[in-house]
């Protein structure tokens, strides 16, 4: 039995987005337990937790592959298909990176940093974690925005939050800027290769604030009409 | 046999045809309403089917078109009026048939082209092509675009300005609540409208535009008062859900007026035919309009129901469960867009589908950003299904309509 009323509704994929959000954050969460593992020499626990996040980021894409079914042309939606495709791909990529930053800190054994490059990096850590926290904070908001049409006062506390996200994001920079000028002042200390590994992980820890604040962008695009 | 099991065959078809509008038509209407939380399955139920049912009975008309929509000239079947009454209920069947094969599929189809449809099928095989009304047919064909089409205009409006006077001010909360009122004074004036438009024509009230115009200005004010009163001094709550929780009144109150409305209009159907077989059984002779006897509007109405109470809550449940994404607002767009096309459509002797404007309409509420997905593909379906239609009941009336003859 049907009925077309039933079947002129489709599934709304804004809940499995943030579902898939969610697990990206999860993967995220993982970060700094993987920086702190590699800094303390602890390679065991480190193995440990890139398998982890590598397992977590596998579920994520799972999820992403489902919302992409979901969404198939005929589809017709309040925002643009391909604003919410876009906004996929970022949430899509900040899972990517922590798994890539997971597979570069375990390519060789990382000789320890000094103390204020360490400081520093794990201060870098924890400030890009807060901007995915956020960019998560936007996604929750989705559900609400559908409601009232992407319009009025709840959109207005949607733009405030990436202006947030904006600013926390610009904070990462300076941050990762300090940690570079930092790191170069000690590169003696460095093996070529060591050199080589650490500027692309800090890279890596970066890109998960880039990618946060350009799905928040994305998301910016389905309140313009 | 004999005339008399003509009658009671009739009879039983007429009931099976009034069953299906029950068992499809107003249980989309209500599923909504279940759908967004307004009402319990239960309720529903309960409320629809008392609705239906006062709507069929109390303005469901007591005069009819011989043949419905005077599709066919029934001035053909003067030298053999028997012939008419076969057709009459081959065509009940047939659309009851087509009806309920449309229910199983889930598809959108109107219970009026169904019954035109089959009726231009025995029409060809009793006097020819010519027999149709072509014209009639032609503005029938036209409806598909034109319901929908007007349909969906007037959900885009209405649900644009519920966001731009409602949603999207600083606190749509109070601002649903300074609305409601006005509101529910609005929908009140354009369903009475509608009612004496399209269903109490019947009663031959022959009221002019202003006592019409006046009556739905009167029973407005009494609601917009009744509805003030009953909202007492603002409260506290704001956001969007405590928006939500005003428009859930509306809601039900607008989907109570759609079953109504929808007892009144689509009874017609089923007693309207059953009405002419007994009108020419009874007589022997033909004539252009024959009365509805009050029995008939009962069986009509109990159809209805019954067909809600066995099949349609499944329909409603379906609808309920899987359509939570719709939220009061939007649904109360979608059904009030609905009542108002049907209004001015029949005013302009449109003859518009109440099941196709109101498809028009929720897809109107999705292009004013009102539906988180809407699933366009089905749109090639339902419009296939519109245009089969026609043929089919006509082609399953020609059947029945032999086999009627051959036993009779």
């Amino acid at each position: 039995m049907g009925s077309w009323l039933t079947s002129l509704f489709a599934r709304s994929p804004f809940g499995p987005m943030q579902e898939h959000q969610h697990k990206v954050q999860e993967c995220a969460e993982l970060v700094p337990e993987v920086i702190e593992a590699c800094l303390s020499q602890d390679h065991e626990r480190l193995r440990t937790l890139v398998r982890e996040v590598s397992r977590r980021e596998h579920e994520a894409d799972e999820i992403k592959n489902r919302v992409r079914d979901q969404v198939p042309r005929s589809l017709f939606m309040p925002v643009s298909r391909g604003d919410l495709l876009q906004v996929l791909s970022a949430q899509d990529a900040i899972a990517d990176n922590a798994e890539d930053l997971g597979v570069l800190i375990s390519m060789r054994k990382m000789e320890p940093l000094p103390s204020e490059v360490a400081e520093l990096l794990l201060e870098l850590v924890h400030k890009c974690l807060q901007v995915v926290r956020q960019s998560t904070e936007v996604v929750d908001q989705l559900g609400t925005l559908v409601h009232t049409s992407f319009s009025g006062p709840e959109a207005q506390k949607v733009l405030a939050l990436i202006d947030e996200v904006d600013r926390e994001e610009h904070a990462a920079d300076k941050i990762q800027d300090q940690l570079a000028k930092t790191f170069f002042r000690n590169e003696d200390a460095f093996k070529p290769a060591a050199i080589y590994l650490w500027m692309k992980i800090f890279n890596k820890v970066g890109d998960l604030a880039n990618f946060a604040e350009k799905m928040t962008h994305r998301v910016r695009l389905f309140m313009a009409e | 046999m004999t005339p008399q099991i003509l009658l009671w065959l009739a009879g039983i078809v007429g009931l099976y045809m009034a069953w299906n509008i029950g068992a499809n038509d107003v249980a989309n209407a209500m599923g909504t309403s279940v759908g967004s939380g307004a009402l319990t399955l239960r309720q529903a139920v309960a409320l629809a089917g008392i609705l239906e049912f006062a709507g069929a009975v109390l303005v469901g008309g007591y005069v009819t078109d011989t043949v419905r929509k005077g599709i066919v000239d029934p001035g053909i079947f003067a030298d053999e009026p028997m012939m008419l009454a076969y057709g009459m209920t081959a065509a009940l069947a047939a659309a009851a048939i087509w009806l309920n094969l449309a229910t199983i599929l889930g598809w959108p189809v109107s219970t009026t082209h169904s019954i035109v449809g089959a009726i231009s099928g025995f029409g060809i095989v009793v006097g020819g092509v010519g027999t149709v009304s072509w014209s009639k047919l032609g503005t029938i064909v036209s409806s598909w675009v034109v319901s929908p089409v007007i349909g969906g205009l007037t959900g885009y409006l209405v649900y644009l300005l519920v966001r731009k006077r409602i949603i999207e001010t600083r606190d749509p909360a109070q601002a649903a609540r300074r609305h409601a009122p006005l509101l529910a004074g609005g929908m009140l004036f354009i369903l009475t409208l509608a009612m004496l438009f399209k269903g109490l024509k019947n009663l031959k009230l022959h009221l002019l535009w202003w006592h019409s115009g006046g009556l739905a200005m009167a029973v407005a004010v009494c609601g917009h008062l009744l509805v003030k009163l009953l909202q007492g001094k603002p409260r506290a709550e704001t956001g969007p859900q405590a928006m939500e929780g005003i428009f859930r009144y509306l809601q039900v109150a607008s989907a109570a007026f759609v079953a109504f409305a929808h007892g009144a209009n689509d009874v017609a159907n089923a007693v309207g035919p059953m009405a002419a077989v007994f009108a020419i059984v009874d007589t022997g002779t033909v004539v252009q309009k024959v009365p509805v006897s009050l029995w008939i509007l009962l069986v009509g109405g109990a159809g209805i129901v019954i067909g809600l109470a066995t099949y349609g809550y499944k329909v409603i449940a379906t609808v309920g469960g899987k359509i939570t994404e719709v939220t009061p607002s939007r649904g109360f767009a979608a059904e009030i867009a609905a009542a108002i096309t049907i209004l001015v459509g029949s005013k302009l002797g449109l003859p518009l589908s109440t099941t196709h404007t109101l498809v028009g309409a929720v897809v109107g509420v999705g292009f004013a950003r009102g539906m988180s997905a809407l699933n366009l593909g089905v749109i090639r379906s339902i419009i296939v299904s519109w245009l089969l239609t026609i043929p089919f009941a006509a082609g399953v009336c020609i059947l029945l309509f032999y086999l009627l003859r051959l036993l009779f």
